[in-house]
């Protein structure tokens, strides 16, 4: 092979950094430890192979969920989800719990969320934790009153208890929180990532709303869904 | 850990899931690197890292032993994201909340040790000059001169294990470098 010499010469010669994290690798360990111990419970689909049943039906499920949704003619991604009666007698074979929600809902999610990577990931939320969707509602908090984003979390929390009925959020440590930075078009999502990572009971997806310069925090609220309601 | 192990692991790990911490603990620091190299900041690299092993994890199930390091298949997986990533940015500029915050001037505070850890891993890629300086050029080429340039220079894989990751013919490997370090000089 004949090689550009100077080029490939300043490229082997170059000095590639390395980096190394022994901490982060070990919270990312223990992330994807959360993970199995939350399919475990749940019996979700692809993981667990423990058993021989879940490992073939999960995949059948959701192609006719997929299909059901498709057949129904609603906006795909966002469709209605399949009838109940229907869905749960898939869903009960595959033993994957998932949360029936309304269309009305989901618009309202769409609406406060123009993101499809987060409705992918509330969708896989639904599928797999079985919350179900509390409401959306306003926190109404001074920004620059805190000194970094735990205490700005907390008290947009704190303020969510204040008027809402979501009381489950007052206990800080077992509600999952995501943030969406929206300014715009201008978005960073890495933080709602942990939505996969954590085995939570409750989810707050805080949506920091840019408005004339004034963030506005936009609260959708989830909570476990009782294993009896499905 | 030689294949044979690997693959033992590996086939372990698909009835015992715990057992994916072996290889998580293995080629997380490969893995790392590979994608910080690609995308110039540890955060997002970190971030696609993550989403890199969830998926090995979740398709574990699905992963055929060939005789090749899984290695390859998880720099496939990273390969894929990073493309994905460079799809998505194009329609939807992104901007880190780390960024954001601080040019409002509101701190982002998390556990110490992990906040410091990144940092120093982001000046520690930050400080070496030539390397972003050719980083810089890289990034403007096509995505696949992009990602065989990246394994074999910086990365230091073989033609052979680039072609394993890449599911190509080790002539189309060659072709597509040395097209790449064509189009590099120029």
């Amino acid at each position: 092979m004949e090689l550009p010499d100077k080029t490939h010469q300043l490229l082997q010669g170059i000095h590639v950094p390395s980096i190394q994290m022994p901490h982060r690798q070990a919270k990312m360990r223990q992330a994807l430890r959360l993970v199995l111990e939350n399919k475990r419970q749940t019996g979700n689909i692809g993981l667990n192979l423990n058993t021989m049943k879940l490992k073939f039906i999960a995949p059948v499920a959701i192609v006719a969920l997929v299909a059901v949704v498709f057949v129904s003619g609603v906006i795909p991604g966002f469709g209605t989800v399949a009838p109940q009666v229907k869905a749960q007698a898939i869903l009960d074979d595959a033993k994957v719990a998932v949360t029936q929600v309304s269309e009305d809902v989901r618009q309202d999610l769409q609406k406060l969320v123009q993101d499809d990577n987060l409705m992918r990931l509330l969708d896989e939320a639904y599928t797999s934790k079985s919350l179900e969707y509390v409401g959306a509602v306003t926190a109404d908090v001074d920004i620059d009153a805190q000194s970094n984003s735990n205490t700005l979390l907390k008290a947009v929390l704190q303020e969510v208890d204040q008027v809402s009925d979501f009381s489950p959020v007052a206990d800080y440590n077992q509600t999952l929180v995501a943030i969406k930075i929206d300014k715009g078009d201008l978005i960073d999502f890495s933080q709602a990532r942990l939505l996969r990572y954590t085995n939570h009971d409750n989810l707050a997806v805080v949506l920091a709303i840019n408005q004339d310069n004034l963030p506005i925090f936009k609260v959708i609220l989830m909570q476990n869904k009782p294993a009896n309601a499905l | 850990m030689d294949l044979q192990e690997e693959k033992n692991i590996i086939l372990k790990a698909q009835k015992d899931p715990q057992a994916f911490g072996l290889l998580f603990d293995k080629y997380y620091p490969k893995i790392l690197n590979y994608v910080s190299h690609r995308v110039s900041s540890v955060m997002l690299a970190e971030d696609i890292v993550a989403e890199t092993f969830y998926i090995a994890l979740d398709k574990l199930w699905q992963f055929r032993w060939q005789g090749v390091s899984f290695s390859a298949w998880l720099y496939r997986i990273a390969t894929n994201l990073i493309s994905q990533h460079y799809r998505h940015q194009h329609k939807k500029p992104t901007f880190s909340l780390d960024d954001w915050l601080e040019k409002t001037g509101h701190e982002l505070v998390d556990d110490g040790d992990l906040s410091q850890e990144l940092i120093n891993a982001e000046e520690e890629l930050r400080k070496h000059t030539d390397f972003i300086e050719i980083q810089k050029k890289l990034q403007q080429l096509p995505e696949r001169y992009q990602t065989v340039i990246t394994l074999r220079y910086f990365e230091d894989k073989k033609i052979r294990e680039i072609a394993e990751i890449l599911g190509k013919k080790e002539g189309t490997i060659k072709s597509l470098l040395s097209r790449g370090l064509g189009m590099l000089r120029n």
